[in-house]
């Protein structure tokens, strides 16, 4: 469930702002339990890439080499916004069972 | 340690990570590995002191080459969340492919398993030979093509490595991967050509033909997305009609509508591009090729341009920018372009960014 759902947190983080990789994997390795290592992170986004959901520019840094920024489609914007649904009735769901009222 | 020896600790763990990932398709692998290479040198370029215990600690934050190898082979499973209805399925018949493979492996593994083969050594040999023995053997085989690989690994068609390797005992009917060398029987497609369209218009077409677009931003925000989508591509790399392989990325150049034509370095030529589709005839000026992985160790080239050039250098990554004047034919400019790969003393161009002093 886990695997399934940090997809989901990269489109979430892209919503925002354009991100390159390394700061992306950064952002999402400091959030405690969700990612393991942040090399984990380069085959998921090269999947979703490829599904249309983030495409890829490059841009100058301020400093050292330029960098890949990454940043959400039409079509990451909609899986986002599914998943977002999807998500908020099963947390209340699991939420209700765990608190006991159920 | 010098500089030199950090990036030879570097590259040793590339290479690892490229032995891997060695089941994935060679788009896939060279994209994971490209990038897990920049996120590395964006962690580098951060460090206060580039020492070893500095670099250690970044590639043990990476992660080991197994643990990606581990993720990057769930990444093909079904997902638990529905994507909803505007989900792409592209690469589903290209995964349904590999599914079936993998079922059908699975299926002639568990009908002959029981007895125990020698896996055979075909590095070296030729793809055709290298079937005919591992069949010979009783095991099965899948073929990763990578579009080149080492000087000394042979011409085209020539397996350069295979997993298992020559000598194990496996089982019959187990798979042995082989990687080989060139562009032989790789899926591939022509380029089409969306010079001239809109970024959102050349992204469908390119996916619509199995291949990737990559931008090359000439936005400049700091906050919020970047609007790519109203821009005008001005020049691709493959060009139109070169096959590319399937999945592999086209990289495009594009600016917002009204911004006059700009520079352009595109397969070895520094070239002027317009608005108008197609790029014009090369121009006069001066080249800067550094080296990207050792910008410190390598005097930035000079070559002159008259009509375009083309110059010799060791395999690697560069950058390359180049200056023009100003004539009555194009405004004055720099442009960079990153992403070079230099291959047999041959300049490949992708990843292009220009700037034009209007």
């Amino acid at each position: 469930m886990r695997r399934g759902a940090i997809e989901f947190c990269v489109l979430a983080l892209l919503q925002d702002a354009d991100m390159y990789g390394f700061e992306l994997t950064r952002k999402l390795s400091e959030m405690d339990s969700l990612v393991t290592s942040e090399g984990t992170v380069y085959p998921l986004l090269s999947r979703i890439r490829e599904e249309g959901l983030v495409d890829t520019f490059w841009e100058e840094s301020p400093q050292g080499p330029p960098r890949r920024y990454y940043r959400l489609t039409t079509d990451g914007k909609h899986a986002l916004e599914s998943f977002r649904v999807q998500w908020r009735s099963f947390r209340d769901a699991v939420d209700k069972l765990m608190e006991g009222g159920a | 340690m010098t500089t030199t020896d950090l990036d030879l600790i570097v590259d040793d763990y590339l290479r690892q990570l490229e032995t891997a990932l060695g089941s994935l398709p060679t788009a896939r692998r060279a994209q994971i590995i490209t990038e897990i290479a920049e996120h590395v040198s964006q962690a580098r370029s951060g460090l206060p002191v580039q020492d070893e215990a500095s670099i250690r600690s970044i590639l043990e934050r990476v992660g080991t080459p197994s643990e990606i190898a581990a993720s990057a082979l769930t990444e093909g499973a079904p997902i638990a969340w529905q994507r909803g209805r505007q989900a792409k399925r592209r690469g589903v018949l290209a995964a349904g492919i590999a599914i079936l493979l993998v079922v059908i492996g699975v299926v002639i593994y568990l009908a002959q398993s029981g007895s125990n083969v020698r896996v055979p050594n075909v590095v070296g040999s030729n793809e055709a030979s290298a079937k005919q023995l591992l069949s010979g053997a009783g095991l099965q085989y899948s073929v990763a093509l990578r579009p080149f690989g080492p000087e000394e690994s042979g011409g085209p068609g020539t397996v350069i490595a295979q997993f298992p390797p020559g000598g194990t005992i496996e089982t019959s009917g187990s798979p042995v991967t082989l990687d080989v060398k060139g562009i032989t029987t790789v899926p591939s497609v022509t380029v089409p050509s969306v010079v001239g369209e809109s970024v959102t218009a050349a992204f469908s077409q390119l996916r619509a033909s199995g291949l990737m677009g990559e931008s090359g931003g000439t936005c400049t925000r700091r906050s919020g997305s970047c609007e790519l989508e109203s821009q005008v591509v001005i020049a691709q790399y493959p060009f139109a009609g070169k096959s590319a392989l399937i999945g592999s990325s086209v990289a495009l150049d594009a600016l917002p509508p009204g911004v006059a034509s700009q520079l352009g370095v595109v397969d070895g030529m520094l070239a002027m591009s317009g608005r108008t589709p197609g790029l014009a005839q090369p121009v006069a000026g001066t080249v800067w090729i550094t080296s990207l992985t050792q910008p410190d160790k390598v005097e930035p080239v000079r070559v002159a341009l008259a009509g375009g050039f083309s110059r010799a250098l060791p395999a690697g990554s560069y950058e390359l920018s180049a200056t023009v004047p100003s004539s009555p034919s194009h405004s004055s400019g720099t442009c960079t372009s990153r992403d070079i790969t230099v291959v047999d003393g041959k300049t490949t161009t992708i990843g292009l960014h220009c700037q034009s002093k209007l």
